[in-house]
């Protein structure tokens, strides 16, 4: 195993939070207009534990995500919001105080937080090897020589499943296959043991055999390190296998959070139980004929609105099955409170609260 | 890579073959041979054992491919280009010290492009839209505008009124016919400006539209990000990264743009009077004096094919993607 920086401190209690994601907003200012690709997203995340994003392509999901490591590429920027960050050291820092090109955040990329992209293909350089990538995380952010950083690349790329190391790391990235890349992608996110991990929907363009071993290393590599990881997907079987906590999004938004359990079995926001809905059940005794059966595969009616043409009140009401006239299309709905740790953004619930008043769970 | 330069150094023979067959076939082309030119371009008679000597020399009773042999095995065994009639004396007197000129004058315009596109594209890029980057283009847009000669013109007249520079040529008249020494090597430098400011200026313009777009091209790139969410800081990021990617066109322009400064500096030379290959090939192909100007055109073909060569060896060094396609 490779040689630790520093033990996780022991002192810090299991359930502390290591990120909180307070309302966020990220919008691009185009020539065309203002798009709002992320519009008021909260998350939080405990040392140690997986949290999911789930939602439909363009809702944000990506948007949000490097906004934390705030490489959101201009015209985009944070335009509210707070990211609180427990660093290694205890103290906790406010990301989006920071400067995109500065030294302090420069310090976090890669060093205690770490992301891996969608697109295995295109995030190593045409014309680098694997291990000058591999070296220059470790060389970055660790006081080691080279030597110390090269034998430190192999024993990574090693321990992420690439075979003959020793060879590949001299590899570029064309002679590799999707798999290998998006491992040698894990290997370089992982030189540095950061705290937490950014997975934003690392096996979407890998087949179903790489999907799962790739998920399976990373499940692995997290119980080895204690490392926290934020995993995107649409994926609902995916969240399934590897949340504790799950962030429902739609339009830049989270409309419901809470733990893997409580959004599985029992779903408030009509878009998360439209979500549920749509993925095809397998666990019929005739899988033929359950795969086959159109009426069981839901999937939800109309489409994700042009980012220029927001509805206004709840932005899922054109689309939501318990639309109520006059109420949703108006009122921007808060956050209110399903039970401990189970929030939901939908006017349906504005009443069930225990006190019988609208609450906002995130205040 | 040492397999990649032999196999192109091989393919380079038959390339070699075909350019020299085609110079010998401009030799050929006007009516009658070349004896017959010569007879009736010389002033005094000439008489029958010249004559026979001459057409001993030259092969010319005997088939076409003999000919091109005895040319080609002269050119290679003896550097024996045949004579100039117009100016009565052997070939490789006259071009070897305008060759050296003409690429002098090219691979110092080149380095002049270089030197300005690359910097000036980068920044085009990296400040996209901004009135910099606007600025760039259009003086980029002018210069690639404004032919060639008008320039000369212009800044001929720049370098004479007030900088009191004699006009045109690569000499101060001191120093034409002068040895070589080292006051005669600057005197050439402070005349090389000019040609290689009017020659490089399209170039430039063009290349910086390159450097522009290959760069904003790479800069959306994943890779980019990715290295960007390592911690690597913007400046290193630019250079390891997009920048060297955003290169490779450019490397592989040399290629066209070598040849094109050489052949296209033809009327710029005229203009400026310059002593390079240029102006002697468009005279000697005007006065039919064919052994001169199939020379040439076989000198410049071998540059030119040298400099794809060196371009392709560059650009295989500096991408890994090449050599194995
Ligand atoms: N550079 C940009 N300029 C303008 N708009 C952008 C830019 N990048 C993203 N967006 C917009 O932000 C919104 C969210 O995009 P994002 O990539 O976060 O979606 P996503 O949830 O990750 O989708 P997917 O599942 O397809 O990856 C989209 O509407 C998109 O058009
Ligand atoms: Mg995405």
């Amino acid at each position: 195993m490779l040689p630790t920086r520093t033990k996780l401190d022991q002192q810090l209690t299991a359930d502390e939070r290591l990120l909180d994601v307070k309302d966020v907003k990220t919008h691009f200012f185009t020539d065309e207009g203002v798009v709002k690709a992320v519009d008021g997203v909260s998350l939080s995340l405990k040392r140690g534990q997986t949290l999911c994003v789930v939602g439909e392509s363009g809702c944000g999901k990506s948007v949000a995500a490097r906004s934390i490591l705030r490489i959101v590429p201009p015209p985009g920027r944070i335009v509210s919001g707070a990211i609180q960050f427990r660093q290694r050291d205890g103290h906790v820092i406010d990301l989006t105080a920071m400067n995109p090109r500065g030294r302090d955040i420069r310090r976090i990329r890669g060093g205690e937080i770490s992301m891996i992209f969608q697109e295995p293909m295109s995030s190593l350089s045409p014309v680098h090897t694997v291990g000058s990538q591999i070296m220059e995380a470790i060389l970055l952010h660790l006081p080691v020589t080279k030597r110390e950083a090269r034998k430190r690349a192999v024993s990574l790329l090693d321990m992420v499943g690439i075979p003959r190391p020793g060879e590949l790391i001299d590899a570029y990235s064309f002679e590799l296959s999707g798999g290998m890349r998006q491992r040698a992608m894990i290997a370089i996110a992982l030189a540095c043991e950061p705290q937490l991990l950014i997975a934003d929907e690392p096996t979407t363009a890998l087949d179903v055999t790489t999907q799962a071993n790739i998920l399976d290393l990373i499940r692995d590599l997290q119980r080895e390190s204690g490392m926290a990881v934020l995993f995107i997907t649409h994926d609902l079987g995916v969240v399934a296998e590897i949340a504790d906590d799950v962030v429902v999004m739609y339009l830049g938004r989270d409309v419901e959070s809470g733990t893997v359990d409580a959004i599985f079995h029992d779903p408030k926001h009509p878009y998360t139980r439209a979500l549920l809905q749509s993925i095809p059940r397998y666990d019929s005794r005739d899988s033929r004929s359950a795969a086959h059966d159109k009426r069981r595969l839901y999937s939800i009616k109309g489409t994700v609105p042009h980012p220029f043409d927001r509805p206004t009140g709840c932005p899922f009401h054109p689309r939501c099955e318990d639309f109520i006239a006059g109420t949703c299309d108006s009122i921007d709905p808060q956050r209110f409170s399903a039970s401990r740790d189970h929030s939901v953004r939908c006017l349906l619930y504005a009443e069930t609260d225990e006190d019988g008043r609208a609450k906002d769970s995130s205040s | 890579m040492i397999w990649y330069i032999l196999r192109r150094i091989v393919y380079l023979v038959p390339t070699l073959l075909v350019v020299s067959i085609i110079a010998f076939v401009v030799i050929q082309l006007p009516p009658g041979d070349f004896l017959a030119s010569l007879i009736s371009k010389a002033e005094e008679t000439i008489d029958q054992a010249q004559v026979d000597a001459l057409r001993e020399r030259y092969g010319l009773d005997e088939p076409i491919h003999v000919q091109y042999w005895k040319w080609i095995s002269g050119i290679i065994t003896r550097g024996d280009f045949g004579d100039s009639f117009e100016w009565n004396r052997p070939v490789s007197d006259l071009i070897w010290e305008r060759l050296t000129l003409t690429m002098v004058i090219s691979l110092l315009t080149l380095a002049f492009v270089w030197i300005l596109s690359i910097p000036i594209g980068i920044y085009s890029a990296v400040k996209k839209y901004t009135i910099g980057d606007y600025l760039v283009t259009v003086i980029g847009f002018i210069g690639l505008a404004v032919p060639n000669f008008l320039l000369a013109l212009v800044l001929m007249y720049i370098a004479f009124r007030y900088f009191g520079q004699s006009v045109g040529g690569l000499f101060s008249p001191e120093y034409i016919e002068a040895e070589w020494s080292l006051e005669r090597v600057l005197d050439l430098l402070s005349h090389l400006w000019l040609p290689v400011v009017i020659l490089g200026t399209a170039g430039t313009a063009a290349l910086i539209r390159v450097m522009r777009a290959n760069l904003l091209d790479e800069l959306s790139k994943l890779y980019v990000d990715a290295a960007r969410a390592r911690g690597l800081s913007e400046l290193r990021l630019l250079f390891k990264y997009p920048v060297r990617v955003a290169l490779n066109p450019l490397v592989s322009a040399l290629a066209w743009v070598f040849p094109a400064l050489v052949s296209g500096s033809a009327i710029t030379s005229i203009v400026l009077n310059l002593q390079t290959t240029g102006p002697l090939l468009y005279r000697s192909l005007q006065s039919q004096d064919m052994y001169l100007a199939g020379s040439l055109i076989l000198l410049v073909s071998i540059l030119t094919i040298i400099g794809t060569l060196v371009s392709d060896i560059l650009l295989a060094w500096i991408d890994p993607r090449i050599q194995l396609q």
